[in-house]
């Protein structure tokens, strides 16, 4: 980025970011630094992206005039906590309207390759058409500025994500990674590919401890285009810590927004994985395709329970303090940690165990661990397993695929690895179309073609206006559990206002957990902005700004198709409330009718003018 | 002697004057990481005019880390007196996954 302005709110255009943009079917390469139109495009990430995605016109994911953008935010590979976001954006072959048309998708993702691909001088590369043949794109920082070149890669055709990554690392040093596993291979059958970020503790230890920025298929429409993975090559540039920004950190790691993130023996709540606990308090912790049964069943994921058979490790991404990760190993005799089994967060642990009827915790481990190699996204791959299992359940005499029920270990483990090898689309293709297919799309637990996170839907309805991933595109997951909201003003308020400044972090470059309570809206942001690149931005212009890249995206759905009817929830919600749920029933047909009429009140007129 | 929180031993100091007060039996529940080094669930008495507040402080969970309260099943906040009988749930923060 360079900077002719401190003030980026009034002078956005004296803000200048460096783009590189990639031509797979020519090979041209035209680098060129360009200047901002607004502050979404200084803040960067999704802010950025969907504008230049708004202004094509796209019907199917997998053509040539779909781009692959990969793109950082303002404070990735600063020297602010958590400041290591690399997002991936283009028009998602999984997410579309019930009209056909793709809808535009961002996902985020942490490890080491955003901070490595700005440090390159690089803060946007875009991939337009598609190459010939498989290639990976090296990155890396030149005497004259950053220097994109494509390279063959077909010594990397069918190696996991892992493997993808190790193989560059022995070509490339002090570089970090970007890669698909075969299931971006497989693009054709495959739409929930993710892509893989490469970690430091990857790096050293040889385990495959990598970060992913999974959401809407942004690994399958890399692998459309025929790239196998990215390189950044540079030297580390990160800036001696600022009295100012040193605070901050120390308000991030120390004060209250990322305590219950923090390790247990550090007083803090263990990681999203608590989620569980606190969940199952309420009965709100899906089971067998998101039906709670008011029982004990979901307490063997417990982390107490899984503790006694497994060892389990916090560790953090690179320089982060938060050491959010619950990394899980066998345990040896003697206590000490055996063999890396897998992360353990609250998403894919419960939609690759409890939500599919494994109640086992090595076997979970085994499910993460081979979808994570494999490269797809454990969400959509989770719910539509378990669509699977509840359409075999309610019809044995005809079921689909392999037969499988729910808990049935070895059938499941089947269904994930056929389906990354592109042999099971109608798993691959996610729960939207396999429910068109059959019939029965009551109980398919997607809201706009994306799958729900492991959030009940009867305590969100705020999942119809997330514009990304359910839960981590408005904030509105624990407005009823955890905030006891159950009004009509109170949700109208949230998904209107405040939870939608969610978003924030997918344009900044900073994780959720620098303040997933209060956003980037804070005086520690404005803090970071002013000591790292003498930027005035008040909270207020960054609200502003936020504000609008939500509404893009939203009116970017519309554009794309989507009805006001599609603005809901799954129907079995309401068909059969579930009557295990220990919470006030806010999801009842009269109420989602009043909320729509009510927020589309006040996003409507807001929509105006923000499309080109 | 009942041992709390990173294993620091807990009195009853803020409730001496329990017997100047009328008595209340709550029951409290604990979950996830606040059952650490604590309880799963018990039953105390407290004087009456007692609060959330007060409670939570004796069991030492800090701020940061309370997420949820419920009286009785319904959301409350850490400035609700209780009353004999109620249950009081203290749960931990979620965000995220």
């Amino acid at each position: 980025m360079k900077y002719f302005t401190s003030d980026p709110a009034s002078e956005p255009s004296s803000v200048l970011y460096s783009r590189c943009t990639v031509d797979l079917k020519s090979g041209e390469i035209q680098m060129e630094d360009v200047p901002c139109r607004n502050l979404e495009d200084v803040l960067g990430g999704f802010g950025r992206s969907f504008q230049i995605l708004a202004e094509r016109s796209i019907n199917k994911a997998y053509c040539d005039e779909n781009p692959l953008i990969v793109n950082t935010g303002l404070l990735t590979g600063s020297s602010a906590m958590t400041g290591m976001r690399t997002y991936f954006s283009g028009y998602s072959p999984i997410k579309e309207s019930k009209k056909g048309l793709p809808a535009a998708m961002w996902s985020a993702g942490s490890g080491n390759f955003g901070a490595k691909l700005k440090w390159t001088g690089l803060d946007e590369l875009i991939f337009e058409n598609r190459s010939q043949k498989p290639v990976y794109a090296l990155i890396r920082e030149t005497p004259d500025g950053p220097l994109v070149e494509l390279k063959p890669a077909d010594h990397l055709l069918g190696l996991s994500t892992h493997d993808k990554i190790m193989a560059l690392q022995n070509e490339y040093g002090n570089a970090h990674f970007a890669a698909i596993g075969q299931a971006g291979e497989q693009w054709e059958n495959v739409y929930i590919g993710a892509v893989a970020l490469s970690t430091d503790n990857q790096l050293k230890s040889g385990e495959d401890k990598v970060r992913f920025a999974g959401r809407g298929g942004m690994g399958s429409l890399m692998g459309y285009k025929n790239i196998l993975a990215l390189v950044a090559q540079s030297s580390d540039k990160i800036k001696p810590l600022s009295p100012e920004v040193r605070k901050v950190n120390i308000n991030v790691v120390k004060g209250g927004g990322s305590a219950r993130l923090q390790p247990i023996n550090r007083g803090g709540g263990g990681g999203t994985w608590a989620a569980y606990d606190v969940l199952q308090a309420f009965h709100a912790v899906p089971v067998n395709n998101f039906r709670p049964q008011g029982n004990g069943l979901p307490e063997k994921m417990f982390r107490a329970n899984v503790e006694k058979e497994y060892l389990i490790k916090s560790e953090a991404c690179y320089r982060c303090g938060i050491t959010c990760h619950n990394n899980v190993y066998e345990k040896k005799e003697d206590g000490r940690a055996g063999e890396f089994l897998a992360k353990f967060d609250y998403e894919p642990l419960n939609l690759l165990s409890t939500n599919i009827g494994i109640h086992d915790a090595g076997q979970a481990a085994r499910l993460i661990h081979l979808t994570d190699n494999f490269g797809m996204d454990s969400i959509s791959l989770g719910v539509t397993i378990s669509y699977v299992l509840s359409y075999n359940e309610r019809h044995p005499e005809h079921p689909l695929l392999n037969g499988a029920t729910f808990g049935e270990y070895s059938k499941i483990m089947e269904l994930v690895e056929q389906t990354a090898l592109g042999n099971l689309p109608e798993i691959g293709r996610g729960s939207k179309r396999l429910s068109e297919s059959t019939g029965e799309t009551s109980y398919a637990y997607h809201v706009k073609g994306l799958e729900l996170p492991a959030y009940q839907p009867e305590t969100n309805p705020g999942y119809a206006w997330a514009i990304a991933g359910g839960h981590m595109s408005m904030g509105t997951y624990g407005l009823l559990t955890r905030e006891g909201k159950s009004d009509m003003d109170s949700w109208v308020q949230g998904i209107t206002q405040t939870k939608l400044q969610i978003v924030g972090f997918d344009m900044i470059g900073l994780c959720k957990f620098f303040d997933i309570t209060k956003g980037i809206c804070t005086q520690m942001v404005v803090d970071c902005l002013k000591s790292e690149f003498n930027l005035e931005v008040t909270t207020e212009e960054l609200a502003a700004s936020v504000r609008r890249a939500f509404l893009r995206g939203l009116a970017l759905e519309l554009r794309q198709g989507y009805q006001k009817e599609e603005y809901s929830l799954p129907a079995e919600v309401w068909e059969r409330p579930n009557p295990n749920i220990k919470l006030p029933n806010i999801t009842s047909p009269e109420f989602i009718a009043e909320l729509q009429k009510r927020v589309w009140e006040v996003f409507e007129p807001e929509l105006e003018g923000l499309l080109p | 002697m009942y041992r709390g929180y990173l294993n620091q031993p807990l009195t009853a100091a803020p409730f001496k004057n329990l017997q100047k007060w009328g008595k209340m039996n709550i029951t409290i529940k604990l979950v996830g990481t606040f059952r650490i080094g604590r309880f799963f669930e018990t039953v105390r008495e407290y004087p009456s005019g007692t609060c959330v507040r007060e409670v939570v402080d004796e069991l030492r969970i800090p701020d940061p880390l309370l997420g949820i309260v419920l009286i009785n099943d319904i959301h409350a906040g850490v400035e609700e007196i209780l009353n004999d009988g109620d249950i009081l749930c203290l749960l931990p923060l979620i965000d995220g996954g």
